[in-house]
């Protein structure tokens, strides 16, 4: 899948790759053997792997190493020596004054001192010129995306343009190089002939921090290095080991890796990355632990924002500690805010001591914002979105901005500070708060360097003094605004905004600035940010797994909240329950996050146990313990269950939608409370509606709520996502009502009457009609098969109540049929059984003889009532009879009832 | 082998050590200069925030405390005009110890060397 990039790469073709030709080095290539053209540039892997050149190397480091720590210890010595010779001199009653005579003394500590001196200042200058030797990964320039099509071909390299041909082994490094050394000793230690990039991710295998970015993946070090030696095995053998070509691909690809992010150095995730973009077979090692390239790449992205984070840490602080602490601006020209700081927060000052974390990746919207700010044209600005989409997070990104001067001119030297809105007007009377609010108000225009936040600012509006000629609140704060007072940012959700602010006179000083909902892919970025702060508190670590499942999860089933709050939520519940299970330093698993989401949303999301997927296997025989007959229903239904549960199925529509037809007491209702027990856990796990309480046009207010009152059908949905809902005889609903349900079988999902929408997409909806049970009859009579029969009513008889469109809908349409003696006989043994199962529990045991149980179904069985009338008769012949016998205390524990034919009921004593 | 390995690190002694000694002083007075000028200008930068001369400066005439009536704007006058010129002279103090520091740690090799060939002139 992903050895198509291998198509840029030049080999040379005399040595074919290997850089080498019998003792020395390839003349062709000089040894560069793999090379690619790549931004104008044309990279190559310069550095020779051997024995001898790494034992060389590690000398050369460890020799210079020696050089400096020596003039390190020689110059510790200097000061020492001087430290001595103060202390002489003071013992000899000298004075600072005298100082100078020491600084010219010609002693020999003193030359040694001297000495010791120049030697610092030599190691201060090798130290300097390390790092400008360094060689850095080439800057990379935007406009040289495209370059890649000048190429280089080897007859070329010889020649000029040496500047454009790139050792790419220079930029390498420590760690990184130490890699391809490791890997050469493995290569070497097993006796194999090429060091492939089996042995570099071996290699790699040995470092905690690719042990670490492992674990985040749930792969622990025992699983991949069996498959990793399994992979070793393969290998060619032979002596003194050479680079392989497909190991120089890698090297250069993790460079080209490096290049894109605009890293300085290649570190060991690039090489991870590079090995398994280019290298099949481990691409596939990862790919039977579940790890695919995405996830590899967005876990590596996951360490980078950490480095990221740090380094924006280190210069906020550094720039942040100008910010004055106090109320106060620099200039000294603002005033005291006494009342105000008495219902408010300063936002900049509690971001100057790093109460709020690095605001990264909501750049776009801060700007935005700023640009509102530049055009000048108003002084509020609104922030629209829904509650957890990162309003908050955004104010306290101004903060952080406003504490290192990060923003336009006009808001420089100036505080942010949050007004608690119920803080100042909570409890207190129109006129009181009206009072209050313009005092405020005042103190800030006065004070002259507060940036307001408002909050919610919905609270603001609403409370009137006196009648309705009056004043309102919002009003006040417009006047202040328009008269170009202060600068004001404000928060609201967009069905508040539609409601309230849009027809209010707010809309005329507030530009509203739109906040979405981050996608998928954004919100992972969000939490990968935040996930430091939670493995902080919580003591725990987060696989990459955990983060993008609470995602996944909270995208699809918490539908009526938004990202990233509600999946950073998912993941701090997930991290105290793998405390509690398993102590601190563990890792949160992607199975933690779906057990939290299955506890709050009660839908199975976790993986599929043995247990489970053994009950789903046998679904139908479960079903059939307590539904007779009906073989083609049970058998629809089951599969639809086991394609839910095994997610092959469409997710933007509910589970199924299924249209059970037939005459009364046939069973319809019973299979829907029967899969609601099986498989949803209860029978009270179904909402069940009687649709000939829907008949006129305006109860699809009760269905669906007004926006006072929740709607019966949307609010259990709401609760209970995951759950059966039946339609009970819904050839008697309204016409309007039946579009509705029209509406949600196609989408899933349904605006109840506040304007949330809910979602059905975890719901098996079934309908029940008894809509043609003549023509069922009749046919059945006439001898013509179901499938015949379910043909016609769909084709002719069904028209009259449901609309074509309607029916198409529907997963299944399913004709009960009417039942047989036989199979009257056997509901009669299942309701007997559960009589028994009752009369158990008083320690009574109930035998029934065939011949009675014969006389029973024969008493209950009418071919237009079904098995309705059937529990009438048991409950008159049988359970009143033993109901009596209880009451009249002739049975005691561990008798046997016995029923015969005839209505005979004997009991057996216990001996 | 053994013999190559033992002229390469004697080349790379001689090469990477010896030779780097040779481009010492030339450092150190190029480019060592202008890492040390802009060390020693960052922190006059720095003091001059901490300080907030500038910012004084530029708000002489603003009166303090948003208090608009001619007395506070007269006393605000002085006071900023007394806080200009003692910042002032602290900012200036601190740029000529600066000066003096960069001035002392440029010519510290030279120093060094003194004192070391004055010892055999003794």
């Amino acid at each position: 899948m992903t050895s198509t990039v291998k198509k840029n790469y030049l080999f040379c073709p005399a040595c074919r790759g290997t850089g080498r030709a019998g003792a020395g080095s390839c003349s062709h290539c000089r040894g560069a053997a793999v090379g690619l053209n790549y931004s104008g540039l044309f990279l190559y892997w310069g550095r020779s792997i051997s024995a001898g050149s790494i034992v060389q190397e590690r000398f050369f480091r460890l020799v210079k190493l020696a050089f400096k720590m020596a003039l390190l210890g020689f110059g510790i010595g200097g000061v020492i020596i001087l430290g001595w010779q103060f202390w002489r001199w003071s013992v000899a009653g000298l004075t600072l004054l005298d100082l100078g005579q020491l600084v010219r003394a010609k002693s020999y500590p003193m030359f040694i001192f001297w000495l010791s001196l120049l030697a610092d200042l030599y190691l201060f200058y090798l130290l300097n010129r390390d790092l400008e030797k360094e060689e850095k990964i080439k800057e990379k320039h935007y406009q040289s995306s495209l370059a890649e099509t000048t190429e280089i071909s080897w007859e070329d390299l010889s020649s000029s343009n040496q500047r454009q041909q790139v050792d790419v082994s220079l930029a390498y490094g420590t760690q990184a190089n130490l890699v391809v050394e490791r890997a050469y000793q493995f290569a070497r230690q097993f006796g194999h002939r090429q060091l492939n990039p089996i042995h570099l991710l071996t290699a790699l295998l040995t470092f905690n921090e690719v042990g670490s970015l492992l674990a985040r993946l749930e792969i622990t070090p025992e699983k991949i290095k069996e498959k990793v030696l399994d992979n070793l095995t393969h290998e060619e053998r032979g002596v003194k080991p050479v680079l392989s070509p497909a190991s120089r691909q890698t090297l250069v690809e993790a460079y080209k890796i490096a290049y894109g992010q605009r890293k300085q150095k290649v570190g060991l995730t690039d090489v991870l990355v590079a090995a398994n973009l280019l290298n099949q077979s481990i691409a596939d090692i990862f790919y039977d632990l579940e790890i695919d390239f995405d996830k590899i790449k967005n876990v590596v992205m996951w360490a980078d924002f950490y480095d990221i984070t740090q380094s924006y840490l280190r210069r906020f602080r550094a720039v942040a500690k100008f910010k004055p602490q106090g109320n106060l601006d620099r200039a000294m020209t603002a005033m005291a805010t006494p009342f105000l700081n008495r219902h408010s927060r300063n936002l900049t000052t509690l971001a100057k001591y790093g109460y709020f974390s690095p605001c990264l990746g909501r750049d776009k919207e801060i700007e935005e914002i700023f640009r509102v700010v530049q055009s000048g044209r108003r002084k509020g600005i609104i922030l629209v979105g829904e509650t957890g989409v990162g309003k908050t997070a955004i104010i306290r990104g101004l903060a952080q901005r406003m504490a290192t001067e990060d923003v336009p001119d006009i808001w420089r030297d100036k505080r942010l500070v949050d007004l608690s809105i119920p803080s100042l007007i909570g409890g207190a009377a129109p006129d009181v708060a009206q009072s209050r609010l313009i005092r405020v108000l005042n103190e800030i225009t006065q004070a002259g360097n507060i940036v307001l936040v408002l909050e919610n600012i919905r609270e603001l509006l609403g409370i009137s003094v006196g009648g309705e000629e009056s004043l309102e609140l919002a009003e006040i704060l417009v006047q202040v605004l328009a008269g170009g007072g202060f600068y004001c940012l404000a928060t609201t959700t967009p069905a508040d905004y539609a409601r309230y602010i849009e027809r209010s006179s707010l809309v005329s000083v507030f530009q509203p600035v739109r906040i979405e909902e981050p996608d998928k892919n954004s919100a992972i970025q969000i939490l990968e940010i935040k996930s430091g702060a939670i493995e902080n508190k919580h003591q725990v670590y987060f696989s990459y797994k955990a983060i993008a499942r609470a995602v996944d999860l909270a995208d699809r089933f918490i539908p009526d909240r938004y990202l990233p709050d509600k999946a950073i939520n998912i993941l701090e519940e997930a991290a105290v329950l793998a405390r509690q299970q398993r102590g601190s330093a563990s890792i949160v698993r992607g199975e933690d996050v779906a057990e939290i989401v299955a506890q709050a949303t009660k839908i199975p999301v976790q993986r599929i146990s043995q247990e489970e997927s053994r009950k789903l296997l046998d679904l139908e025989q479960l079903i059939h313990q307590r539904i007779v007959g009906q073989a083609e229903a049970v058998k629809m239904v089951a599969a639809s269950l086991r394609r839910a549960r095994a997610e092959m199925r469409d997710i933007k529509r509910p589970i199924s939608n299924f249209l059970f037809l037939g005459p009364t007491g046939v069973g319809k209702t019973e299979l829907a409370k029967t899969i609601a027990e099986v498989y949803f856990g209860s029978e009270d796990n179904m909402i069940r509606l009687d649709m000939s309480e829907y008949q006129a046009a305006d109860s699809i207010n009760r269905l669906i709520g007004q926006a006072d009152s929740p709607g019966l059908l949307t609010e259990a949905v709401r609760q209970n996502p995951f759950s059966i809902i039946l339609l009970d005889e819904i050839e008697k609903a309204d016409r309007n009502i039946i579009n509705i349900f029209l509406q949600v079988m196609e989408d899933g999902r349904l605006t109840d009457g506040a304007g949330r929408v809910i979602d059905f997409t975890n719901s098996i909806i079934i309908a029940t009609s008894n809509a043609g049970t003549e023509f069922i009859q009749d046919q059945i009579r006439a001898g013509l098969g179901v499938e015949q029969i379910r043909d016609q009513l769909v084709d002719y008889q069904l028209k009259d109540y449901f609309r074509p469109e309607f029916l198409n809908r529907f997963d299944g349409i399913i004709v009960f049929r009417p039942l047989n003696l036989a199979e009257v006989e056997q509901i009669a043994r299942l309701m007997i059984d559960r009589l028994g199962k009752n009369l158990s529990q008083q320690g009574v045991s109930l035998e029934v003889t065939a011949a009675a149980i014969q006389e029973l179904a024969q008493a209950g069985f009418n071919p237009t009532l079904g098995a309705r009338p059937l529990r009438r008769v048991i409950q008159e012949k049988v359970a009143d009879i033993l109901t009596n016998y209880l009451l009249e205390n002739k049975l005691s524990r561990r008798d046997v009832v016995v029923i015969d034919a005839g209505g005979v009921i004997t009991v057996k004593k216990a001996i | 082998m053994t013999q190559n390995t033992f002229l390469k690190t004697a080349r790379y002694i001689v090469i990477e050590l010896l030779g780097e000694l040779a481009y010492f002083p030339i450092w150190w007075y190029s480019r060592g200069v202008k890492k040390t000028a802009v060390f020693f200008w960052q922190a006059i930068i720095n003091m001059e925030r901490r300080l907030g001369w500038s910012v004084w400066l530029t708000n002489l005439f603003n009166p303090m405390y948003g208090q608009r009536d001619w007395q506070s704007v007269l006393i605000s006058f002085f006071v900023r005009l007394f806080q200009i010129v003692f910042r002032g002279i602290l900012l200036l103090i601190w740029l000529v110890l600066m000066f003096l520091l960069a001035l002392f740690w440029l010519a510290l090799p030279l120093l060094v060397i003194y004192q070391l060939v004055s010892f055999f002139n003794k």
